[in-house]
């Protein structure tokens, strides 16, 4: 039986001795589209950088297929497709340029990384932006861009911080239809998302958490079956019904 | 005021959060950089106090004062030309949105102009201190160097605003920065070409108390006219004025379009097959990291001006020297004899800022890629060291060749020398620079003309620079010593062989430590400026 695509045991990160992630377990299965929830600094970026291999764990392991992270780091870069904040996006370089740049990190050919490019960039609507660098486009185009160079290798799992933020209607569905695609096709994707109705329509399985440890983790069929919706059993788990008539200068 | 002090204070919570993310190694040595670099200027501040202590009431002393002033004006005016160094700023982008009158802008800019010009500010309060301990002179010279330090505030910002605008144009950057070399050339070029006579003879013509240091010079020695302090204030006025009318300009100029879109070079030109041929020559990823590299670069506005000032500024200094003694038929001074040398080994002193010390921070948060694609960093920081060796040699190749324009004693054998020189010097400065990349990156500009700050790793550069030279200086000697080129070629030789070998050394270094801190480089370099910009 195949290895899960992600699976992380006893996962901690410590930043200045308070526990960002603290003692994190979570396995995702090949194939589902899964949901990370969680309010904000709950801990859900820094597990989505450590998997990425962008931030090494304090403690625990991770691995992807199967495959040790960091020790087989490389072999698990080439299958992972990322959609992070667009600041990882070359200013200097037109979309173009930069999509073929990203092809050939994953080892494609020029000819075929410049040939995808090229669609990509015309299914994302961006090949109008001809020349234009990077440094030019809006939030969305530089989204776009991120999503396109997230798709250029074909890979086997996606890992998408935030992926629709700044994302207009028109992109955001065509990314949304894009990743059903990929998950029908056999990937997985390991989506975070603030948004929940989105969350709740893609996701075939969801975890919340809070304060670096999971809270809740059950397919979407079991959550619908109770009879909260989504954003209420989220505010519910994570604690945070405040009362709004405090600020009576407001 | 309320609000220039919140202004400063958020400034100073913003660099004060960050010390527990810094280095401290790191930090240690800018620190003891810091202070030989200051303590030396102090040293002479001290010099100066004991001179004006000292100094007599005779008419002589101030007209040996007033060439200094000279001098200090040029060093605080043109040395952020010549380091592409325009001191702090103001974010105006962040803080326009806020309710603050543009006069406290102002006042918050010229003092932000002090960064520019704390060299020679030291020396001047040192001198006014020595002014006003001198009993013999009037108690009110020390006035002189005060206005003078104020005059020069205020046309720093005038000149700062300027420049920032121009180089923000596309088109008008290029005409400014021709216009900027045939200021700077003009007179030596005019005493070369035998019209020094000439101007000197209008300079003659000029009351020389009108002059901004020579007025200065006179207040601060007791040598004045009752119209001497006028004039200097007349000076300061002008100064003002114009320094006011490029400050409002600025903040009416889009911010937004000077910081990004128009900064930025035009993508896809007809030079754009220049950034391919890596591809031809070395396999991916190390071809796809350099086309990326020599694309990202040569849109550079600060990467074009840094590299265009390094062998057209040189060249304006360096030239005229060496046609002078051309001229007179004399033997040339090493200056002179050396000139190609010395032009080229400047012009890679000003790129090292940006190819060597800190390759990391044009990409900015873009370098969390390099951590997230299947490719290890020793090919990034290859890729990025064998663009900056390609650039270097375009940059020598360029001076070179103006020179041959220039017709002047341009061998083989000295072209030989120099670009023997300079390879050693830029393997030394890489092995150097890979490890300043990782251990201080900095997030930086690249559509940024000007670098805002004298910053650390230029304090480190400045260490780095003298080190890297010792091998070619001891390369003269054994030249000097033995008479031979044999001799002088074979200690560069062996210090190109071990200055390789510590380059893999540092690389290897510099990969392990960068593997492991990768949670810094990428938080450093996505690292936002506070309220004044300090990248």
């Amino acid at each position: 039986m195949d290895a899960p695509a992600i699976r992380v045991q006893q996962l901690r990160k410590l930043y200045n001795d308070k526990a960002a992630v603290d003692g994190l377990n979570l396995t995702v299965e090949r194939g589902s589209f899964f949901g990370f929830l969680g309010p904000n600094g709950a801990g859900k970026t820094t597990t989505i950088r450590m998997l990425m291999g962008l931030a090494i764990p304090t403690g625990g392991s991770i691995e992807l297929f199967g495959l040790p992270m960091p020790e087989r780091a490389l072999e698990i870069k080439g299958r992972i497709g990322l959609v992070p904040d667009e600041s990882l996006l070359f200013d200097a370089l037109t979309g173009s340029e930069f999509l073929e740049f990203v092809g050939r990190m994953y080892k494609l050919d020029r000819a075929v990384a410049r040939e995808r490019a090229r669609e990509l960039l015309a299914l994302f609507e961006l090949d109008s932006a001809g020349r234009k660098l990077i440094g030019e486009y809006s939030k969305g185009m530089r989204k776009r861009v991120a999503m396109s160079a997230a798709l250029i290798h074909r890979p086997d799992l996606f890992l998408m911080d935030e992926p629709f933020e700044g994302v207009d209607a028109v992109g955001a569905r065509l990314m949304k239809e894009l990743l059903i695609e990929q998950v029908n096709r056999g990937a997985t994707v390991f989506l975070t998302s603030h948004v929940l109705e989105v969350v709740e329509r893609l996701c075939d399985r969801v975890a919340i958490i809070n304060q670096g440890r999971l809270v809740l983790e059950g397919s979407m069929d079991e959550l619908r079956s109770a009879s909260e919706s989504l954003e209420d059993m989220f505010v519910r788990v994570v604690g945070a019904e405040r009362p709004t008539e405090a600020l009576d200068w407001l | 005021m309320n609000q220039v002090r919140a202004i400063v204070w958020a400034q100073w919570r913003s660099s004060w959060n960050r010390l527990p993310g810094i280095n401290k190694g790191s930090a240690a040595i800018s620190v003891a950089i810091g202070l030989f670099w200051y303590g030396g200027f102090v040293a002479l501040a001290i010099v100066a106090g004991a001179l004006m202590a000292m100094a007599g009431h005779h008419a002589s002393f101030a007209v040996a004062l007033s060439p200094v002033l000279l001098l200090m004006l040029l060093f605080w005016q043109i040395t952020p030309v010549l380091t592409a160094s325009t001191g702090s700023a103001l974010e105006l982008r962040k803080l326009q949105v806020y309710p603050i009158p543009k006069d406290a802008l102002f006042a918050f800019e010229v003092l932000l102009r002090i960064t520019t010009g704390v060299e020679v500010i030291l020396i001047l309060i040192g001198a006014a201190i020595g002014a006003l301990l001198n009993r013999r002179l009037p108690l009110w010279s020390f006035l002189g160097f005060v206005l003078f330090i104020l005059f020069n505030l205020l046309l720093a910002v005038g000149i700062r605003d300027l420049l920032v605008r121009l180089f923000a144009k596309k088109h008008v950057r290029e005409i400014a920065m021709f216009l900027l070399v045939c200021l700077a050339a003009l007179p030596r070029l005019l005493i070369v070409a035998g019209a020094g006579s000439r101007v000197r003879a209008v300079l003659a013509g000029v009351p020389s108390a009108f002059l901004p240091w020579d007025a200065a010079a006179g207040i601060a020695t007791g040598h004045t006219q009752w119209w001497t302090p006028l004039v200097l204030l007349c000076w300061i006025g002008a100064a003002w004025v114009f320094a006011q009318m490029q400050f409002q300009r600025t903040i009416n100029v889009q911010v937004e379009q000077i910081d990004s879109a128009s900064s930025v070079g035009q993508a896809g030109g007809r030079l754009d097959f220049l950034s391919t041929w890596p591809e031809r020559l070395f396999p991916d990823p190390l071809a796809a990291l350099m086309e990326k590299e020599l694309r990202a670069l040569g849109r550079s506005s600060r990467f074009r001006v840094i590299f265009a000032i390094g062998f057209t500024l040189g060249l304006v200094v360096w030239i005229p020297i060496s046609l002078e003694y051309k001229g007179q038929g004399q033997a040339g001074s090493f200056a002179a004899t050396n000139f190609l040398t010395i032009v080229c080994a400047y012009a890679v002193m000003l790129l090292t800022d940006l190819l060597f010390f800190n390759c990391l921070g044009p990409d900015r948060g873009g370098a969390q890629i390099y951590f997230l694609v299947p490719v290890r960093l020793d090919a990034v920081l290859l890729a990025k060291n064998a663009v900056a060796v390609f650039f270097v040699l375009v940059e020598l190749a360029l001076i070179t060749v103006a020179c041959l324009v220039f017709r002047l004693p341009v061998t083989p054998a000295r072209v030989a020398e120099t670009f023997s020189v300079c390879l050693v010097m830029t393997v030394l400065l890489l092995a150097v620079g890979n490890m300043a990349s990782v251990w201080h990156p900095r997030p930086m500009n690249p559509a940024q003309p000007f670098r805002n700050q004298t910053s650390r790793v230029q304090w480190m550069a400045l260490v780095a620079f003298p080190l890297a030279s010792i091998p070619v200086l001891l390369a003269y000697l054994a030249r000097f010593a033995f008479d031979s080129e044999v001799a002088f070629f074979g200690v560069l030789a062996v210090f190109g062989a071990a200055g390789a070998y510590v380059y893999w050394l540092a690389l290897e270094v510099a990969v392990r430590h960068g593997e492991l801190d990768r949670e810094h480089i990428i938080g450093e370099l996505s690292h936002q400026a506070g309220l004044v910009a300090d990248s």
